[in-house]
């Protein structure tokens, strides 16, 4: 302790560095990087990193930070997640045991270990990035985020690791415990900022359990399941007005007199802002929302009506 | 003596005093900083200990102490900062897609006002959501907006009094201290945080302070804070180029964040609160060119109608102080005045003429455009002997004010606005002063009687009279041979390549004022000397010179050669004797682009633009419209022209800036103009000395 000053993350990074890899495999075409990052998991060579093109060919290399060369084999993916498991052959291999991974909150103060932009070559450590956790949160990716089936928990961010290269990197807290891996380059579609990002160790340990015992993960898929009757709006008694602008908002034109809408008050220019707690922003997001819905579900509105917000209940009676 | 060496010590070790004082050890049983502790850490720092001392002695790691003072900062100011959420609007707005994700606002008043940046609401939306810090979902409106800082103040109804921020006191900042930005944009109503300093304070004009923490649409609106959990100020996308609400947002994330400090919002909310938007406060004067840190704040121009007008400051003033604090180079002025909204009044030293005078002025929070009014006069071109007063009208406009008036092609106009006119260049530069719909007092001499009369001024036309008498009798040849040669000749700049044509009419006697028209071949080369040929009947009709420059590569005009086309019309304004009221650039396509491109370089010395197939450049914008500088524009317009959007917007663009816009229509395919178009295109060069 007695060299480093205090502040320092000097012995944290030693600790770390020999843990993370770099990985080089196809690409180097079309816009299409031929190299990521990744970690050891296991003392035998088993390396955790993200799925992408670069794995897509038969000679996938891995260099050590010792400068080690090695030929490495896929052992498993994880599809839902983008995940995929590398081994290497050896023993004993600095690792991460990640049944050891901490978790951290929002305004924790984090390294980000990554080969990005391929600065690092042969036995040159990969780059170290400072920062702090900016939320402990979730990815919206149903609407939110572009090119990502991921929607758990994430952390996102103050440190730029959105870069190419990054993605298969390493997030650990000042101790140099394992947070979470860096993941691929994403784009914010709710506020359209690039979004720097790392997926917290408890959402990853249960799939790299599974790959690297070789299973293939199997494809976890939460897509809402479309109903072959969904929802019409006019069944329940209203219509919205003409859908004329890019965002037209979802204003109630028309309220049929006895139809359930009718009954439970709903009125001309109430304006629908939440439905089934989904926030909607427009006539058209309303009518998209409508299609996951089947035709004899309750549904819940909130609705703006002057400067009051109206929540109600309604579905449409069964027949008789 | 503590007390006094405290003060002495440096920012960080300050900062570090704050952190320990305000860290709690996490278990309960260690209770608060024991005394032992305190007494250690003062002897340490009365000592100048260092910062790795202090830390290692407490036990702790620096970086984690700091770790919890950020998060203990951030949990002071959290329940303040809300989600905001919009409904309905704008899809893009310029290029921009607006994202739909929450925004965040900062509560600034316990009844329920809540400031935000403007950029979060630039989308208009039809509606506004803001959910509070203890659960609720209420609808919110906007009350008002600062335009000069890009602030939106919100208004919800708030059924309990709701939590508001402890500012930073303003005597507390530094640069380097700790600046954390939150933002509540993270799902579920999450906080999103970024850890950073101070990097200046009083950046742009003093409206804002800059931080490297991240900003970002994730924290727009929200606050930037100290370690202590004060609010240092509001998020805001903000850029020196440019005052639009989305400007700046290019540089998110980038370690360049700016915050308006909460102080200078607090000052305002009374007049916020009372739905009054804010404005930048605007004084109306142009500065002398020069090195703005070094050169002192002359003025070059005075706006009409500005509250410098009104304040009688005057070209050539030199502002000395602003409210008494000592002004001596532009950009101090311009630091004094740029954070100062409209409506405030300020106290100007002025150094008039080794004069010291004191000014009050009102500062606007808008100038109109300089529009130049018209009376309806075209003016003869006579020898100017100097024995006749007045300008003799050679035309009257059908429908203007003078002809209303009942005045005659040949009265003389002897005076304008109680100005004597000795010529139409005093004439156009008189009626700088007046826009349209003035009322204009003018004197003239008839045949039969002199008189004075009122006119309103109208808008410079925008067409083209069909027949013009001459300009001038045809002069005594005899009387005063011309020394030199005529026709086509070459002129050389030294320093380039380039070469030029010129076309002296061969009736030329240096008696005369001439047109000077510069001629800007498009991308097929230079047919120049074709140019010059064609235009020789009416150069020798109309007192005309034409000189055709051509391009260094051939047929690819370049942005530097804009200092060489410079140079040939300070050669051709040497040499032969040019009317300033009539100097042309004239050009098809990428010549035309050049044309624009030379006539907001060369203000003062360009009065017309004919730009044929042409778009305006997209660098750089249109001009402001300016009372001695003139400017008339000339253009084309053709369904199947490539340029046919820029050429649309162009002309808009020109329009709103008040400048007199004429557009021949080429029908179907662009092309260049043909005998007809040329013949109106010299019969509008004829008229730009009209007034």
């Amino acid at each position: 302790m007695a060299a480093e000053p205090v502040g320092s993350f000097a012995q944290v990074v030693a600790r770390v560095q020999p843990k993370v890899v770099k990985i080089y495999g196809a690409g180097g075409v079309a816009g299409l990087d031929a190299y990521q990052t990744g970690c050891l998991v296991s003392a035998t060579g088993h390396i955790l990193t993200v799925r992408s093109t670069v794995l897509d060919t038969d000679s996938l290399d891995v260099t050590l930070l010792d400068g080690r060369k090695f030929s490495a084999q896929l052992v498993g993916i994880a599809p839902r997640m983008d995940l995929a498991m590398l081994k290497i052959d050896g023993q004993d291999f600095d690792f991460f045991d990640l049944s050891q991974a901490s978790e951290a909150k929002t305004g924790t103060r984090v390294l980000a270990f990554s080969n990005l932009f391929q600065v690092a070559q042969g036995n040159e450590p990969v780059s170290v990035q400072h920062g702090w956790i900016a939320s402990n949160t979730t990815l919206h990716a149903r609407r939110g985020v572009h090119a990502t089936a991921y929607r758990g928990a994430v952390y996102v961010l103050d440190t730029i690791t959105n870069n190419p290269g990054a993605a298969g990197g390493v997030l650990t807290n000042q101790q140099g415990e394992f947070l979470g891996l860096l993941g691929k380059e994403l784009r914010n579609a709710l506020n359209n900022t690039w979004l720097n990002y790392a997926l917290p160790a408890s959402q990853l340990t249960a799939a790299v359990e599974e790959m690297k015992s070789g299973r293939q993960v199997a494809t976890n898929d939460e897509l809402r399941i479309r109903p072959e009757q969904p929802l019409r709006l006019s069944d329940l008694g209203l219509a919205l007005v003409p859908d004329i602008l890019a965002k037209t908002p979802p204003y109630v034109d028309v309220v049929r007199a006895g139809s359930p809408a009718a009954l439970v008050g709903l009125r001309p220019d109430d304006l629908i802002v939440f439905f089934n707690g989904r926030m909607v922003q427009s006539c058209k997001s309303l009518k998209s929302e409508l299609q996951f819905v089947e035709s004899d579900a309750e549904v819940e509105l909130t609705l703006l009506r002057g400067q009051d917000l109206v929540e109600v209940k309604l579905r449409i009676p069964s027949e008789p | 003596m503590p007390a006094n060496v405290l003060k002495t010590m440096p920012v960080y070790i300050n900062q570090l005093k704050r952190i320990l004082a305000c860290w709690r050890p996490p278990s309960l049983a260690a209770g608060a900083l024991t005394l032992r502790h305190r007494v250690l850490l003062l002897w340490w720092l009365t000592a100048g200990a260092s910062l790795v001392t202090l830390a290692t002695a407490h036990g702790q790691n620096l970086a984690a102490l700091e770790q919890q003072a950020v998060q203990a900062a951030v949990a002071q100011v959290a329940p303040s900062v809300v989600a905001i959420q919009t409904l309905g609007g704008q899809e893009k707005v310029g290029q921009l897609l607006v994202g739909t994700g929450p925004t965040t606002g900062l509560i600034v008043s316990a009844d329920g006002y809540i400031i935000s940046s403007k950029f979060n609401f630039r989308q208009q939306p039809a509606s506004i959501l803001v959910r509070l810090p203890h659960g609720p979902r209420v609808a919110a409106k906007v009350v008002a907006h600062d335009h000069a800082r890009m602030l939106t103040l919100l208004k919800v109804d708030a059924e309990r009094p709701l939590p508001v921020p402890i500012p930073a006191p303003q005597e507390s900042w530094q640069v380097g201290q700790w600046a954390i930005a939150v933002g509540r944009t993270a799902a579920e109503g999450g906080l999103h945080m970024s850890a950073g300093i101070v990097s200046a304070l009083k950046r742009l004009q003093g409206r804002v302070l800059q931080t490297d923490a991240k900003i970002s649409p994730n924290n727009y609106g929200g606050p930037l804070i100290n370690i202590h959990g004060q609010v240092l100020g509001i998020l805001v996308p903000m850029s020196p180029q440019s005052e639009e609400t989305v400007a700046g947002v290019e540089w998110y994330d980038s370690g360049i964040g700016f915050a308006v400090p909460l102080s200078d919002i607090n000052r305002k909310l009374d007049l916020l609160k009372s739905s009054q938007d804010l404005h930048r406060g605007l004084l109306g004067i142009g500065l002398q060119k020069g090195d703005p840190y070094t050169s002192p704040a002359k003025i070059s121009a005075v706006k009409p109608r500005s509250p410098a007008q009104a304040a009688k400051l005057e070209t050539g003033d030199q502002i000395a102080a602003v409210d008494g604090q000592p002004i001596a180079t532009q950009t101090q002025l311009q630091l004094a005045l740029g954070h100062r909204y409209a409506g405030e009044t300020v106290t100007l030293d002025i150094l008039r003429n080794d004069q010291r005078l004191t000014r009050q002025v009102k500062l606007a929070d808008h100038i109109d455009a300089t529009e130049h009014g018209f009376l309806g006069i075209l003016p003869s071109r006579s020898l100017q002997d100097g024995n006749t007063p007045g300008v003799a009208v050679r035309y009257v406009y059908p429908n203007s004010p003078a002809s209303l008036a009942g005045i005659q092609p040949g009265d003389q106009i002897l005076t304008i606005g109680d100005q004597p006119i000795g010529s139409p260049s005093e004439a156009v530069a008189t009626m700088g002063s007046f826009f349209p719909g003035d009322k204009v007092a003018i004197s003239i001499k008839q045949p039969e009687t002199s008189r004075s009369l009122d006119l309103i001024a109208s808008k410079l036309p925008t067409d083209i009279p069909p027949a013009l008498p001459l300009a001038h009798d045809p002069l005594e040849s005899a009387k005063k041979p011309n020394p030199l040669p005529v026709g086509i000749q070459e002129i050389r700049i030294p320093e380039f390549k380039n070469r030029a044509n010129v076309y002296i009419p061969s009736s030329y006697d240096p008696r005369l004022a001439y047109g000077l028209v510069i001629w800007l071949h498009g991308p097929h080369g230079n047919p120049g000397n074709q140019t010059l040929q064609q235009w020789q009947p009416w150069c020798d009709q109309h007192d005309l010179i034409i000189v055709a420059p051509e391009s260094a590569k051939a047929g690819q005009w370049n942005l530097a050669e804009i200092e060489y086309l410079r140079k040939v019309l300070d050669h051709a304004t040497a040499a032969y004797q040019i009317d300033p009221l009539r100097v042309v650039a004239y050009g098809y396509q990428s010549g035309g682009a050049m044309a624009y491109l030379l006539s907001w370089k060369d203000r003062e010395r360009i009065r017309a633009v004919a730009a044929i197939d042409a778009p305006t450049p997209s660098l750089g914008k249109v001009p402001e419209n300016a009372p001695l500088q003139r400017l008339a524009v000339l253009t084309t317009e053709a369904q199947q022209s490539r340029f046919k959007t820029r050429i649309t917007r162009g002309i808009k663009a020109l329009q709103t800036a008040r400048y007199p816009v004429t557009v021949l229509s080429l029908g179907e395919k662009p092309r260049r103009l043909n005998a007809m178009e040329l013949e109106q295109l010299v019969r509008w060069i004829d008229t730009l000395d009209r007034f």
